[in-house]
């Protein structure tokens, strides 16, 4: 067969299929698909509702006229692809933005929505149907492209429903079964999970790639006025910190405000405010504070670096300068890119990671100060959508152990530097105190201070990080502070409790005082990392603030004594075993294995009273059976009863008589009609009962064949007298005795 | 591969299968490390070697034990040519591989350079349904259990012939041999279910057994895993040979005169002439116008029928399909000698020894011949 | 020990629990005195006695009078007694000279009916059997001369040495109650039974009946070699004959007539009939059978077994009478090729295989 042969006869269609049901579902998976891309504003609720109906509608005509389609359907079809795809190419080179591949998926999805609704009107065999329902799988892709919570799983899973049912149908209607097959579809369907949840557990985490995805997009935003003052979702004046007519006299997110007042008790809830995606955790800084006055941190009018706050036009992408204390040409030059996802309106601060790059953010401008602040000339509404390209400068112990140690004067890049004023400015304290100090050199006494010239920033750092581990109780819980009070010294001799705040603005009083250029940070630290969407889910709670401290060649480096952030994003394995544990020990396993039992225990009895046999005759045949299989004998299943119970009678001869006449009379009552009086049933369903438990005897005859009567006269004898020994009752009572007439004398 | 006979002492493990099974312990054993050390962190590496081992050891011991437990016995009657592959194997099974390998590597690039967790989620669902559906049919093949309940007795070579099978659960029975079409064993879902089982036999013969391929590809229906089961049926089938054109060999008895003219099947024979009545004679044998001639009732009288015996001796080449021609032969020659209401002797050679008996009807002449062998 | 009724066929089977005694028989080991009571009573007085109660006298008192005849062959003694009691045919496969003719007179003396022989030989023309009618010149018209199937009990012998013309106007008339000859019929008498004989076969020359033809037979039994005791006394008196001319009949054609009736109509229940039928069809589907036993076989099994209910003091047939019947019902209609004998056998792979009821 040559090639063009072969390809003709794969591509022939075959029968036509006439499962409905592999139809439904093929359509119903369609709707999810279409359901999800409109839940994710990919689809206009217009658009999808055509779709809706172009899917079912085509569906019906193509089911009606399976036998034999429509020839004309097929050129039909071709064009309409044509037209969808040239569509899609003139959508594209006129909208997309390059470098957000966003931008691509509306149209991507509304094409994909096109061709497979078109496509249901000509599905006439079982492949097509089967094609049908592998394309909503690009649908459901471009959907969970877009996704970044968890609430496409109801879409998803009722895809996998639909893919389930479908493909179950596929089998049903190729292997003729007819029935609903529960049991396969609920063994597919765990079968599938259980795979697809090792699969998410295996496979790592994915990693952006590099000029693919710079997502940015606006929504619900409004300009920004002021280019300094920081605002809210809304766009309103100014930001505000906890309630407005609080005691501080600032509203709105903890510390996204020109100050930051250690003062004010506020208690921050589970609400996510944005999700992250990330190369790696890092610390996402918004603001950076200079100036403390003992109650609040502030961010000076000066300017910094020279510089006052600039504002870069041109619109996204936006190149944050660097500045001479940001310059690390010793950090490793890892580039760290972050897209964050804003789920609810916050103030116009670009959170990043430092050193920041690039910004890919909707707007005209934005407004950039020298100590590292980002803010939006648009305010950021719910939905909002910006991506930092950030150098990563973080660098290890051992690097900044030994970039304190003066390098030679070669070797020092004069790119790097901390300016003098910055250095008094980064130094500054509101007044010497002097218990501070003391404790501060006391802390950090053990610090070698051995070769001449070796500052040990970093042991020092790192000293008054591991006293604050272990000497401070950290709490959200504590009393306001005193009017008057100075913040740190209330903290460090007073009770020790406090959060991120008072330990930070510790550290950094402390670092100060002992001459080491130290600023407080605020900003987010990375929240629950969700394996399925591989996001961190910020939450409310996760602002924080920590300390800042600059090292030659490294820049300004992150501390931390309250929290770590890990190097690498977690596995979703690990994060997917952890959750898993966690909600396994959180199972309440008393009431659960009660109702298990409760259910098992319901199960049983019902199962033993549906074996229960319903007449006395079965019963009687049941006990027999029953107490010949422990005497050895179990009932063969040709044997009739009454030729069982004499075979039994041989093995048990006590009871030869009683077994005989109990089979006789069950026959009777079966084949003859003739019921025994209810006391004669009574009397044989007692013997039968005893019967039936009956002890086998420890020399136990084995199978007698009839006539061997010789060695066992005495009992055959017993036997056939019947009412004259043991079972006097019965025999008496039962009307059947067991005689033969004496017909064959000649023997 | 078929085996014939029964094996008492079990073979030595061939060298190929230790290696598989080594193979695949170590493959499984660094699979459990990898895991092992996403899962639970650098520290359980070593636990990973541990599971390495078991898995190392248990598949070993799982290729030996499977090696031993293949069937041993094949029936004598089937042809030595066939080979039967009792164990599980996938059917045409380099199309639907290649292409999920082939979707997954594309999605699994697009999903990870995507950076989106949802897309490598639906991934992993997608290669759930695929793994699933390439691999659970294994199951279902393995455990059901066709037997064959009704067969006729009697079939001829080219002709088709219904068997009755029971098939525990829904499966694709096809013919190996002899031939047929695939019939699928539909119904309910759950149950023992009747195929009707039309095969063909090839040529004249015994059959004691059948052997077919029973297939299934639950529950997705991507891939058909299949294994060939010999079914013993009911009862011995003896397949007559087909009738060719008769022989020239038979053609002469036609043309024979005298006492050895073939016997005619009716119920007078040929008339003779007439004869007296007398008592005992039927009424209707009265001939009335030599009755009225003659003055007294006068009979019809008729021939005599003769019932000599024709001799057939069958032998049988020892090239098959010469043997199947010369039986062909014989059974058209001999059934038009039945059609004659011939008595027939006819001596062929069994596997028990020489047989002379005589043939009553075609049935007992297609069983003779299908028994019959070469000298 | 008094064992009672043996099964028929050869085929190990337990022993058939009968019913109630026979009333005016005293039955040994039984208490004296006891009175019987299920069912209904027997009457002794004046009013017509329960036909199904006499069927069962008539049974014991046949079976008793016939082992009194021939001694050492209760088989046979009790297939003949099955045989008369549900009207069927008897068919003996045996070698000569075991005393077929014996049993063939003792069942015509006891049941006082009229026999006629008929050797079966090659020769043998339809008419031979059925009758003719000759031309009687004096009266110038044609008389009907009966032939020998006009008889209570027609016993032919060898019937496989009969050309197969004559076979089948036997057999035909077997089905049909009536004969017909030269276009007019004549009705056979009533009780009509008739036992065919059969060499065994294997040797040339000889007409095999042919599995249709057998199945008009509904029993089939073998006498057989009697043991050396039996022989002895067989040969002591003068093989049987003293016995024989001494018989008193028990029954007359009428009371016959009455006992087949009534044991048509003894109780069968659902499930023994399934039971029966499913023997049966057991039978077309195993071993080397070429083709099973017919519908017609149930039928003639079921009255079998009814026959051996009264035969055992019962008016029910339990599965028990089925199985004690069924070797000597089946195993003459599924001749396998090869070696004959596989019959009972096979019969017997099928009861094993069979399920019995029990409820």
């Amino acid at each position: 067969m040559t090639l063009w042969q072969r390809f003709v006869d794969v591509n022939r269609p075959g029968p036509p299929e006439h499962s409905v049901s592999l139809r439904a579902a093929s359509v119903a998976a369609l709707l999810a698909g279409i359901g999800a891309c409109w839940t994710e504003g990919l689809l206009s609720p217009a658009v999808a509702a055509l779709a809706v109906l172009a899917t079912v509608v085509g569906n019906v005509v193509a089911y009606r006229r399976r036998a034999n389609p429509w020839p004309g359907i097929k050129p039909i079809l071709a064009v309409c692809a044509i037209g969808g795809f040239t569509w899609f190419i003139l959508t594209v080179t006129r909208t997309a933005t390059p470098g957000d591949i966003a931008t691509v998926e509306a149209p991507l999805a509304v094409l994909f929505a096109w061709v497979l609704s078109t496509h249901a009107f000509d599905v006439p065999s079982r492949r097509d149907v089967t094609y049908s329902l592998a394309g909503s799988t690009a649908l459901i892709a471009v959907a969970a492209a877009q996704s970044v919570d968890i609430t496409l799983g109801a879409w998803v899973l009722a895809w996998v429903a639909c893919c389930v049912w479908g493909l179950v149908a596929m089998w049903q209607s190729m292997s003729e079964t007819a029935g609903l097959p529960w049991r396969s579809l609920a063994g597919a369907g765990f079968l599938v999970a259980v795979v697809a949840v090792a699969i998410v557990a295996i496979l790592p985490a994915p990693q952006v790639s590099t000029s693919l995805a710079f997502t940015s997009s606006s929504a619900n935003s409004s300009p920004v006025d002021s280019p300094t003052n920081l605002t809210d979702g809304n766009g309103a004046l100014p930001a505000h910190a906890a309630s407005p007519a609080g005691r501080t006299g600032v509203g709105g997110f903890l510390g996204f405000a020109k100050s930051l007042d250690t003062g004010a008790r506020v208690s921050l809830g589970d609400q996510v405010i944005m999700r992250v995606r990330a190369t790696r955790p890092n610390y996402w800084v918004g603001q950076t504070f200079d100036q403390w006055n003992g109650q609040s941190w502030v961010q000076s009018a000066n300017p910094v670096n020279g510089h006052r706050t600039q504002k870069i036009t041109g619109g996204s992408p936006f190149t944050i300068p660097t500045y001479p204390d940001q310059v690390a040409p010793l950090s490793s030059g890892q580039q760290d890119i972050q897209t964050f996802y804003l789920a609810t309106s916050g103030p116009n601060l670009v959170f990043h990671a430092d050193n920041a790059q690039r910004v890919y953010l909707q707007t005209r401008s934005i407004y950039v100060t020298a100590d590292g602040t980002i803010a939006s000339a648009l305010s950021m509404g719910k939905g909002t959508i910006y991506t930092v390209v950030s150098d990563d400068a973080d660098a290890t112990a051992a690097q900044l152990q030994a970039a304190t140690v003066p390098a030679p004067a070669d070797q020092i890049d004069t790119r790097s530097t901390l300016g003098a004023d910055e250095q008094l400015r980064y130094l500054e304290l509101p007044h010497p105190d002097q218990r501070v100090t003391t404790l501060a050199a006391e802390i950090t006494r053990g610090v070698a201070n051995s070769s001449a010239g070796d500052p040990h920033t970093y042991g020092k750092v790192a000293a008054i990080e591991q006293w604050m581990t272990s000497h401070v109780h950290y709490t959200t819980d504590i009393p306001p502070l005193p009017a008057g009070a100075d913040a740190v010294d209330s903290f460090l001799f007073g009770a020790r409790r406090g959060y991120c705040e008072q330990i930070s603005t510790a550290t950094v009083v402390m670092l100060r005082s002992l001459g080491i250029p130290a600023r407080e940070a605020v900003g987010y630290v990375p929240g629950p990392f969700n394996p399925i969407t591989d996001l961190y889910d910020i939450q409310a709670r996760d602002a924080h603030a920590w300390v800042q401290v600059w090292f030659p060649g490294y820049g300004w480096q992150n501390f931390d004594p309250t929290a770590t952030v890990p190097l690498v994003n977690p596995a979703p394995g690990s994060v997917l075993a952890r959750s898993f544990g966690h909600a396994l020990s959180r199972l309440p396993w008393i009431p659960l294995a009660v109702a298990v039992g409760v259910v098992g225990t319901i199960l049983v009895v019902r199962r033993r009273r549906r074996r229960r046999p319903a007449t006395w005759t079965t019963q009687v045949a049941a006990d027999l059976s029953q107490g010949g299989a422990r005497l050895g004998c179990p009932r063969r299943t040709d044997e009739t009863l009454t030729g069982y119970s004499r075979r039994l009678s041989l093995a048990a001869p006590d009871h030869g008589a009683d077994l005989n006449s109990a089979a006789s009379l069950v026959e009777q009552a079966t084949y003859g009609g003739i019921e025994p009086s209810a006391d004669e049933i009574a009397s044989i369903l007692t013997f039968t009962r005893h019967f039936r438990s009956i002890k086998p005897r420890r020399k136990r005859r084995p199978d007698g064949s009839p006539g061997s009567g010789g060695s066992r006269g005495s009992g055959g004898s017993r036997g056939s007298d019947g009412s004259s020994s043991s079972g006097h009752d019965l025999a008496r009572a039962s009307a059947s005795s067991n005689e033969a007439p004496a017909a064959s004398n000649g023997r | 591969m078929s085996r014939r006979g029964s094996s008492s002492t079990p073979k030595p493990v061939p060298t190929w299968r230790a290696a598989q099974a080594a193979l695949v312990g170590v493959a499984t054993g660094l699979v459990g490390v990898f895991v092992c050390r996403l899962l639970f962190g650098p520290a359980a590496a070593p636990f990973g070697i541990v599971i390495g081992g078991i898995a190392l050891a248990g598949g070993t011991l799982l290729s030996w034990s499977a090696h031993r437990r293949l069937p041993l016995v094949a029936s004598p009657l089937l042809p030595p040519t066939l080979r039967l592959r009792h164990r599980v194997h996938p059917v045409a099974w380099i199309g639907p591989v290649a292409a999920s390998i082939i979707t997954l590597i594309a999605w699994a690039g697009v999903a990870h350079s995507s950076g989106s967790g949802w897309v490598q989620a639906i991934g992993a669902l997608l290669g759930a349904f695929l793994f699933v559906g390439l691999v659970a049919p294994v199951w279902p093949a393995r455990r059901a259990h066709v037997t064959c309940t009704t067969c006729p007795s009697d079939g001829r070579a080219g002709q088709p012939m219904e068997l009755l099978l029971q098939a525990d659960r829904p499966v694709r029975v096809r013919p190996i041999h002899p031939g047929g079409a695939d019939h699928q064993a539909g119904g309910a879902q759950r149950g023992s279910r009747t195929v009707t089982l039309i095969v063909t036999p090839a040529r004249r013969g015994l059959l004691d057994a059948v052997v077919v391929e029973v297939g299934s590809s639950a529950p997705f229906g991507l891939l058909w895993w299949a294994r060939d089961v010999e079914l013993p049926l009911p009862r011995l089938l003896h397949v007559a040979p087909r009738t060719s054109p008769s022989d020239a060999r038979f053609e002469q008895i036609d043309h024979s005169t005298g006492d050895a003219a073939p016997r005619v099947p009716s119920g007078l024979g040929e008339p003779r002439g007439v004869r007296p009545y007398a008592p005992g004679d039927p009424r209707r044998a009265v001939h009335w116008p030599a009755t009225s001639h003659a003055g007294k009732l006068m009979v019809r009288e008729a021939e005599r029928p003769t019932d000599d015996p024709v001799y057939v001796e069958v032998d049988l080449p020892r090239d098959r399909d010469a043997a199947e021609a010369e039986a062909e032969r014989v059974m058209a020659g001999v059934t038009a000698c039945l059609a004659r209401r011939q008595l027939v002797v006819m001596t062929t050679h069994e596997a028990t020894g020489r047989v002379v008996r005589p043939v009553a009807d075609q049935i007992e002449l297609g069983r003779r011949l299908a028994r019959a062998v070469p000298t | 020990m008094t064992t009672g009724i043996e099964t028929l066929g050869g085929a190990e089977q337990p022993v058939p629990v009968p019913g109630r005694p026979v009333p005016g028989r005293p039955v040994p080991g039984l208490v004296p005195g006891l009175v019987p009571e299920a069912g209904p009573a027997v009457s002794t007085t004046s009013s017509a006695p329960d036909p199904i109660d006499d069927a069962m006298a008539l049974a014991s008192e046949l079976h008793a009078a016939l082992s009194g005849v021939l001694l050492g062959t209760p088989v046979a003694v009790t297939t003949a007694v099955i045989a008369a009691l549900s009207g069927t045919h008897l068919l003996i496969e045996d070698v000569p000279g075991v005393g077929k003719t014996v049993l063939a007179r003792a069942l015509a003396a006891a049941l006082g009916a009229e026999l006629s022989r008929v050797q079966g030989h090659p020769d043998l023309l339809p008419s031979d059997i059925t009758g003719v009618t000759v031309f009687s010149p004096d009266t110038a018209t044609w008389e009907f001369r009966p032939g020998p199937v006009f008889a209570n009990i027609v016993l032919l012998d060898e019937m496989n040495r009969t050309p197969p013309r004559t076979q089948s106007a036997l057999l035909e008339s077997m089905e049909e109650q009536q004969v017909s000859v030269d276009g007019e019929s004549w009705p056979l008498p009533r009780p009509h039974l008739v036992i065919g004989t059969q060499n065994p076969v294997g040797q040339l020359g000889t007409y095999p009946l042919a599995e249709s033809q057998l199945d008009r037979f509904g029993l089939s039994t073998s006498i057989g070699y009697p043991d050396a005791e039996v022989e002895t006394q067989l040969v002591l008196h003068n093989g049987g004959r003293f016995a024989l001319d001494s018989l008193t009949p028990v029954a007359d054609t009428d009371r016959w007539e009455r006992a087949i009736d009534a044991t048509a109509r003894v109780h069968v229940v659902h499930q023994v009939a399934e039971y029966a039928v499913a023997l049966v069809r057991a039978t077309r589907s195993t071993g080397s059978v070429r083709l099973g036993a017919s519908p017609r076989a149930a039928i003639s099994l079921l009255r079998s077994a009814q026959a051996h209910a009264v035969l055992s003091a019962r008016r029910y047939v339990t599965p028990g009478d089925v199985q004690a019947v069924a070797v000597a019902s089946l195993s003459h209609r599924l001749i396998a090729e090869g070696s004959g004998g596989e019959g009972p056998v096979l019969v017997g792979r099928v009861i094993a295989d069979t399920p019995a009821p029990t409820t």
